[in-house]
């Protein structure tokens, strides 16, 4: 159902982040002479967005006036469920090797991920895969750490091995 | 001028230097093709080593890089479905669907000839003509520059293939995002929350892999079953060469000849290179084909308008470095600073009193497009071997030296979290719908066009008569509107045949 509103949501989503940022957009330091100055362009596409945004609720509302009559129900059985938690874990995955990477350094942090991405990836592991993942892991992060660093001369965290 | 072709030649012609032309070339062509890694990145980190060798020497590797990486990629464009840099944004509007039926390495073939085709064109343009294309580019000032971008920004809604309504918030998003940090001309800091590393907005490579990496990987985490688990795509590398036919070459000639064109154009001016004219060609392509509506499935003609334009850049932005030392994009601004360790001073006296390092440079470009041609041609079969890695491990991989790349980027993690926040954009965008290109493409002219825009107010006195009756800026706004004109009657001729067939 809520595939429907889709459009709508997201248009009034828009609409709102528009009318946000243009009145945020009053905060910008501005030089009292210039006319066009560093608030013009940020004004002129919220008001862009905005109208934008607007057609597109509109639209979609049309569209689903004149659709009422015919039943589109029948598309939802047959899309299998996609899953959820593995985007999420991914996310969560991503935002946790980040924020620890200058910590603990990339070469552990690397191995980590890529051991726990791979095996999130995958439904039916065995500890063969996460061993194959784990060596994997090792090799891609310690040969990616030593060209960069060593030969290319350029920085990567080095946490706590370092 | 011939003898000085010889001379550049014969300069060239050593072991040491057709070696180190391989080197470049190769070495390009992996960070060109590796997502987080650019031909930019690539030039600057050997840039160093070209100290102690001769300036031939040293400029023929470099030129081996620089050809490589943009080149290069196409390669993880095709297989990846993610560009190895900005400028193969729009190869993978079609070589990836064609290498998802099987065909990858056709796809990547004419990738490959593509470029080489570009390359050519760009190099033989600059050793012929440069000199009075370098004054016509002397000649754009800022209400020119202002009239380019805003034709470039109107073709966005050539680039969405449902909605054109969704494209246009695209680009708008996407010059919004680029609002971020300091304001052009008076600095003035904008929508930075505080956050001091905003302070230079968002950094082009890591809202560029964001938007195009992070998304493919969710997708394969969101992916019902495992339609990875079998890893090798079965692909057939039809006849032998680079799978497509005489025929097809023959049909895409003026596909070719216009998009060296339009991408040496636009390498010229300064300031947008590559990443600019592949969507362009893409874009121009698709509007003057027969056929529009099968740009996107997967035809050579998408890949031929965005390889050939992007390699021709190359050319077209040595053009203004070598005649006046205006660099023509970011690969050549540090040429700059690579002739310069060699004691040449970039510019129009370049020819005078270094005339052989010169040619010697045009000798090498020449070498260095073959090489790519071949290395890759050989390395056909080597990277659609990648292509059967069990996504589950090379996607993850590819993140990671995602990761790398934005981190060594600037050495902050801020443009990790850039990654990752751009990343799920991307995966929104997706989700609902939203083309991500224009968001790319809006990104990337903003600056440009807001920093003419105010530049051009400052001298006009806040006048804007001169942006529209300048010359060359008027003749810019006329292309504009025939264009907007043609693509609407296009569309409006589509609505009516849906409609009397539905």
């Amino acid at each position: 159902m809520l595939e429907r509103f889709r459009d709508v949501i997201i248009g009034a989503f828009l609409l709102i982040c528009s009318i946000g940022f243009y009145i945020y957009s009053y905060s910008i330091k501005t030089m009292a002479v210039a006319r066009i100055g560093p608030a013009f362009v940020p004004r002129l596409l919220c008001i862009i967005i905005g109208l934008l945004s607007i057609i597109l609720i509109i639209k979609q509302i049309m569209i689903l006036k004149q659709n009422n009559n015919t039943e589109s129900s029948k598309k939802d059985n047959n899309k299998e469920k996609e899953k959820v938690f593995p985007v999420v874990a991914t996310i969560v995955l991503l935002a946790i090797y980040i924020s620890l990477l200058e910590e603990i350094g990339f070469v552990i942090m690397t191995i980590l991920y890529l051991v726990l991405q791979c095996s999130l990836l995958k439904t039916n592991r065995t500890w063969k895969d996460v061993l194959l993942y784990a060596v994997i892991g090792i090799v891609i992060s310690v040969s990616v750490y030593y060209l960069f660093v060593n030969v290319f001369q350029l920085m990567l965290p080095a946490g706590i091995l370092g | 001028m011939f003898e000085s072709i010889a001379v550049g030649f014969a300069a060239v012609f050593n072991i040491k230097i057709i070696m180190l032309i391989f080197i470049g070339v190769s070495l390009g062509i992996v960070f060109g093709a590796i997502p987080g890694l650019t031909a930019t990145m690539g030039i600057a980190l050997c840039l160093p080593i070209t100290f102690g060798m001769t300036p031939v020497e040293g400029m023929s590797l470099l030129m081996g890089l620089y050809i490589g990486g943009i080149s290069g990629g196409l390669i993880s464009a095709t297989l990846l479905k993610i560009p190895g840099t900005p400028a193969s944004i729009a190869t993978t509007f079609d070589s990836s669907p064609m290498a998802a039926r099987g065909e990858a390495g056709k796809a990547l073939g004419v990738g490959i000839f593509s470029s080489f085709i570009g390359g050519l064109f760009s190099i033989l343009a600059l050793m012929f003509i440069s000199p009075p294309l370098a004054k016509i580019a002397l000649k754009f000032g800022p209400y020119e520059y202002f009239a380019i971008s805003i034709f470039a920004l109107t073709m966005i809604g050539s680039l969405s293939t449902n909605s054109i309504l969704k494209g246009l918030i695209s680009g708008a998003l996407g010059m919004f995002f680029a609002l971020v940090g300091s304001a052009p001309i008076d600095a003035f800091p904008r929508f930075t929350f505080g956050i001091t590393e905003l302070d230079a907005g968002f950094s082009l490579l890591p809202v560029l892999i964001g938007l195009f990496a992070i998304p493919e990987i969710l997708k394969a985490a969101s992916a019902p079953t495992d339609t990875f688990d079998e890893g090798a795509q079965k692909f057939t590398m039809k006849g032998k060469g680079f799978g497509f036919s005489i025929r097809e070459l023959k049909e895409q000639g003026w596909n070719f000849l216009r998009s060296s064109i339009i991408g040496t154009g636009i390498g010229i001016l300064p300031g947008i290179g590559g990443s600019t004219s592949n969507l362009i060609s893409y874009i121009t392509a698709k509007n003057s084909s027969k056929n529009p509506e099968k740009f996107g499935t997967g035809i050579v003609d998408g890949i031929v308008a965005s390889e050939t334009a992007n390699n021709a850049s190359v050319g077209g932005a040595l053009i203004p470095l070598l005649t006046l030392g205006i660099p023509g994009d970011t690969v050549t601004a540090l040429l700059i600073g690579g002739l310069m360790i060699h004691g040449l001073m970039p510019g129009p006296m370049l020819f005078k009193t270094n005339g052989e390092v010169v040619y010697g440079i045009f000798a090498a470009l020449i070498i260095a497009n073959i090489a790519m041609l071949v290395i890759e041609y050989f390395g056909i079969r080597v990277f659609v071997k990648l292509l059967s890695i069990p996504k589950n491990i090379l996607l993850p991989v590819v993140i990671s030296l995602c990761v790398v790349g934005s981190f060594a980027l600037n050495n902050r993690v801020f443009d990790v979290w850039t990654l990752l926040f751009f990343g799920l954009i991307g995966y929104l965008a997706e989700k609902f719908d939203f083309p991500l290109s224009p968001i790319v493409l809006g990104f990337i002219l903003e600056p440009i066009m807001e920093t003419n825009l105010r530049r051009g107010l400052m001298t006009s006195q806040g006048s804007f008569v001169p942006f529209l009756t300048q010359p060359i800026a008027a003749l810019f706004w006329a292309i504009t509107l025939i264009s907007v004109i043609l693509i609407t009657r296009k569309n409006m001729k589509k609505t009516k045949t849906k409609a009397s067939n539905a």
